[in-house]
């Protein structure tokens, strides 16, 4: 089947004229452009430095996508709704400091304190932090119809202040929080299983199967609940979701919500990941995961995306910053090639939907 | 001639919908991004390297090097100070993560900082 | 009042649009069209909503590009591309909609992408010049208002004179107004006619666009009459009664044909009263509908009929009135409530507020009805795919699969998904609003179909339209509206086209 289709493109391609066919290899290399530039980039990088393609490195970029998956899965409803959420990555900060204050050793946030509290407690209370953060966005959204960007702009300067005067309260003085227990971090960090290789194991860490359940479940509610259903209509059509019932307001709100409290579980998994938080925990993360997503086709023309793309987006970013590190580029160069990453996406992201009118 | 602004607009909406570019011209700034995206790798790699400074905390000045992913660092003259004892370079100031010349290799740009210890 | 240039000689015609053509995918929206403007005269435009007035002046203005004909302006052949151009060469026109800048004053409307420089050497703009040339403009057409108001404080019936002020300044030989009296009071209005009459006697060309019969035979010379994109007839406007504009502009034949009328009209279940809306111009309507009814409401563009629906659906928010279904009071607050209550509608515009373009067929089906295909707390795919498979079927929607995108289908077969869309949530009272707007011939006797087997099914369906011919043919009664109010009830067996224009004019 699968043959007979591609010999019947095969034939259909032939048949038009050059100029026709011109036209389709542009599109095709156009709108794929970004995969290609990945592909090659890691073709080179894996000539370069062997150790690219080695199990090590393997599992890193695996682990590491792992971590910065669900705050795109968060930011990926967002989009969906033809908005952005840029205060993302300050929710992660927020939460991973409210963790590491807590579930800590040395009390310096809370002198008073003499033992930490129950994990799960700790994972409510700042599921309920991000989620607040979220009501507040989603309600401006929602009800006063202001731009999204504005929005989180201001919350994202509103958490920030926050996290700051946080950080200052008890002995602590505005330092970095370290010190763990070791109950978080082994639930984070510990082992879930070892690849045995020539020259020891490598070890995979928990936190990638924490994301693998959160692709599940988002996939599930994208995909298999009203409220996911009504999301995409409200991203596609606000004005059609409204008179056809749906209710708008309330969809928005809930996935703002949904994406705070994405972002909280970020924080709690990032916290134990680095072992100590900061006022710049997070800091750009809302960058990387806007970037994995429109790379992953999730559009900003709205209604457009699946949580497959955002993973594919996710992977291939860190695969290529992994392999960019490989190559010891600069840190600071970095950021431009990110810069032109998201502009590129973005510019071809446009380009398919112009093309098909 | 196609009715202007009733086929289009209503479908391209979202961030998008105030977008009046021609597919040609979009084409173009495609091209050209990422060709500035090539350069910039390319000027990266070529200047590849990670920079890693040392913090002596009061005592000599030590030079930073520059190094490539995975290598050791060149072993740094050791720096000395009035009435202390070098005690090893550590990640952090509090120097509490120790850094291991000899095992250690280099991932990224990165400080080194002096404990010592007193005489 | 003498009207000395009547007289039909060439030299005295200023504009002359010959064999216009304009088509769009699949309809053509205008065919052959003559209009001939002389200096010195109004010249009014008349015609029913889509018959294609204002296709014509967007082609004179090149808003629209002309298949093929030619307009001549002054003798010489024109193509304006933008109505800039058009403006620069001496043809303008006052907006139905005024197109302003509200947040600045006056003169900077006025000379907005022309202000007067302070001097040849000097690039800033010069306020006094400004200042001076609006209120010269001003005092030529007794316009009482200072240039430097601002324009969001001052009503539509000043904003409108300077709209008027600016096509002066602009020394336009023609004038097009499109429906400008439909916002002014009567003293406005007589304003407003004495500035056309002044417009006139200067020599201007002045075409006049409006659905008020009175005010066409008061001020024009000259009439034209359209019809489904087609010139019907040039007269000179004393030699017309209003009942012959009437007979000019409905005279169609009923061409199209309609399904057999086998629905059986039952009890009444539906009661509106004294409906209201807050911030349209919908007022006291009240009426009855009856189970299995297909009940009509016919009215020019702007007569409430749309914000009628809106307001029974409540999408549109209610000043006061009241819904009674089966006897019990219904609040219908939003579109869920409706929803709710058994109420569906079908919006007019239905690229804007209907489909939902880039998702596939079985989104925009199930997307009402989304609570019917839990399974526990998920969605389940197969009642989903069903729903769906029932509506492309019983809806005879030609489509490749449930996955296609809903905005590669035609226009027709998109009306369908939608009416699948309410269907499934099992309605008692359908509303359509315009439901063959955009639709080829041969899908509209589909729709036509369909609204009967859904009365026969016992539904009640108010149906909105601008095609009274469809409205005689499908409904059983039909409410004529006119400024915002009923103005009539009819019998779609015992009325006429002619009786039911007359209505539809009578509070306009």
């Amino acid at each position: 089947m699968a043959e007979n289709k591609i010999k019947a493109k095969e034939q259909a391609f032939k048949e038009l004229s050059s100029k026709e066919k011109t036209k389709k290899i542009t599109d095709l290399l156009l709108n794929n452009a970004m995969y290609i530039i990945i592909v090659l980039a890691v073709i080179y990088i894996s000539i370069k430095v062997p150790a690219f393609l080695k199990l090590p490195s393997i599992v890193n970029v695996i682990s590491l996508t792992a971590a910065k998956l669900p705050i795109a899965l968060g930011i990926g409803g967002c989009i969906v709704l033809t908005g952005t959420d840029i205060s993302a990555g300050r929710v992660v900060g927020l939460t991973a400091c409210i963790s590491a204050s807590l579930l800590t050793t040395t009390y310096k946030v809370f002198p008073d304190m003499t033992s930490a509290p129950p994990i799960i407690v700790v994972l409510l209370i700042i599921i309920v932090a991000g989620g607040l953060v979220g009501l507040v966005n989603g309600f401006s959204v929602a009800k006063f119809k202001l731009h999204p960007f504005i929005v989180t702009l201001s919350t994202q300067l509103i958490v920030y202040g926050i996290i700051l005067m946080y950080l200052m309260r008890g002995t602590n003085n505005g330092q970095t929080l370290s010190g763990l227990t070791d109950g978080y971090r082994s639930l984070i960090t510990g082992t879930l299983f070892s690849i045995p290789t020539a020259t020891g194991s490598v070890a995979v860490p928990k936190y990638v199967l924490y994301s693998i359940i959160l692709v599940i479940l988002m996939w599930v509610i994208w995909n298999k609940t009203t409220f996911g259903k009504n999301m995409f209509a409200v991203g596609s059509n606000e004005e059609a979701a409204n008179v056809s019932g749906v209710n708008v307001s309330k969809t928005i709100i809930m996935v703002f919500v949904l994406a705070g409290m994405m972002y909280a579980i970020t924080g709690f998994l990032d916290g134990a990941r680095i072992a100590s938080a900061n006022a710049n925990t997070g800091l750009n993360y809302e960058c990387d995961a806007i970037a994995a997503c429109v790379i992953g086709g999730v559009s900003f023309v709205g209604g457009i995306g699946r949580i497959s793309g955002i993973v594919v987006g996710v992977l291939l970013l860190q695969i290529i910053f992994t392999g960019l590190n490989f190559l010891a580029v600069d840190a600071n160069m970095l950021y431009i090639i990110k810069g032109l990453i998201i502009l590129i996406a973005c510019a071809i992201d446009m380009r398919k939907y112009l093309v098909k009118k | 001639m196609e009715e202007p602004n009733q086929q289009t607009t209503p479908q391209l909406r979202g961030l998008y919908s105030k977008v009046k570019i021609s597919v040609r011209t979009l084409n173009i700034v495609i091209v050209v991004l990422i060709a500035l995206l090539i350069v910039c790798m390319a000027y990266g790699i070529k200047k590849g390297g990670f920079r890693v400074s040392f913090d002596t905390q009061g005592g000599t000045v030590v030079e930073s090097q520059i190094r490539m992913y995975g290598e050791l660092l060149e072993n740094p003259t050791l720096p000395t100070r009035e009435g202390f004892e070098f005690d090893g370079w550590y990640l952090d100031p509090g120097g509490t993560v120790p850094w291991d010349t000899d095992t250690d290799t280099v991932t990224e740009s990165m400080t080194l900082y002096a404990k010592w210890k007193e005489k | 009042m003498e009207k000395q240039t009547v007289s039909s000689e060439s030299k005295n015609v200023l504009l002359r649009m010959e064999g216009i053509c304009k088509e769009f995918p699949g309809v053509k929206a205008l065919d052959n069209v003559n209009l001939t403007v002389k200096a010195g005269t109004v010249h009014a435009l008349m015609g029913e909503n889509g018959a294609g007035k204002s296709t014509l002046m967007k082609c004179l203005f090149g808003v629209y590009n002309k298949n093929s004909g030619h307009i001549y302006f002054e003798g010489r052949e024109v193509n304006f591309k933008t109505s800039k151009e058009a403006l620069e060469n001496g043809v303008a026109m006052v907006h139905q909609e005024l197109n302003q800048a509200l947040k600045r004053n006056v003169m900077d409307n006025m000379w907005l992408g022309r202000f007067p420089k302070i001097s040849k050497w000097c690039p800033l703009t010069s306020e006094k010049k400004m200042y001076d040339a609006t209120m010269k403009v001003f005092e030529e057409l007794d316009v009482h208002v200072d240039p430097r108001t601002v324009m969001s404080q001052m009503p539509v019936s000043q904003r409108q004179m300077v709209e008027i002020a600016k096509a002066v300044s602009f020394n336009s030989k023609i004038i097009v107004f499109d429906e400008p009296t439909s916002s002014l009071t009567e003293e406005e209005v007589e304003h407003l006619f004495r500035i056309i009459n002044m417009l006139r006697d200067r020599g201007c060309g002045i075409i006049y666009i409006s659905h008020k019969m009175e005010e066409i035979l008061r001020i024009s010379d000259e009439v034209t009459i359209m019809r489904d994109g087609q010139w019907v007839a040039t007269r000179p406007a004393k030699e017309l009664t209003m009942n012959e504009i009437i007979r000019l502009m409905v005279g169609r034949e009923l061409t199209n044909r309609y399904p057999e009328k086998d629905n059986k009209v039952g009890e009444p279940i539906l009661q509106v009263k004294n409906l209201t809306a807050q911030y349209s111009l919908l007022k006291d309507v009240s009426f009855e509908a009856k189970a299995g009814e297909v009940l009509g409401v016919a009215g020019l563009d702007g007569s409430g009929r749309t914000e009628l629906l809106e307001n029974i659906f409540g999408i549109a928010t209610r000043k006061e009135g009241e819904i009674y279904l089966h006897g019990k009071r219904v609040m219908n607050r939003n579109a869920r409530e409706s929803l709710a209550n058994k109420f569906a509608m079908l919006t007019e515009e239905r690229r804007a507020t209907g489909i939902f373009g880039i998702r596939d067929i079985q989104a925009n089906t199930t997307i009402s009805s989304l609570p019917k295909y839990k399974k526990g707390p998920f969605l389940s795919d197969k009642l989903m795919s069903e729903s769906t498979e029932w509506g492309i079927k019983a809806m005879r929607t030609k489509t490749p699969s449930q996955k296609t995108q809903i905005r590669s289908l035609s226009g027709g077969n998109q009306q369908k998904v939608i009416l699948a869309r309410w269907l499934l949530t099992d309605p008692e009272v359908l509303l359509l609003d315009e439901p063959t707007r955009g639709i080829d011939v041969g899908a509209k006797y589909e729709i036509y179909q369909l609204i009967l087997d859904l009365a026969k099914q016992g539904k009640t369906i108010i149906m909105v339209s601008s095609e009274m011919p469809e409205l005689l043919g499908v409904c059983d009664r039909i409410l004529v509206m006119s400024g915002g109010r009923l103005s009539g009830e009819v019998g779609a067996k015992e009325t006429s086209q002619e009786e039911i224009m007359t209505l539809a004019t009578k509070y306009a």
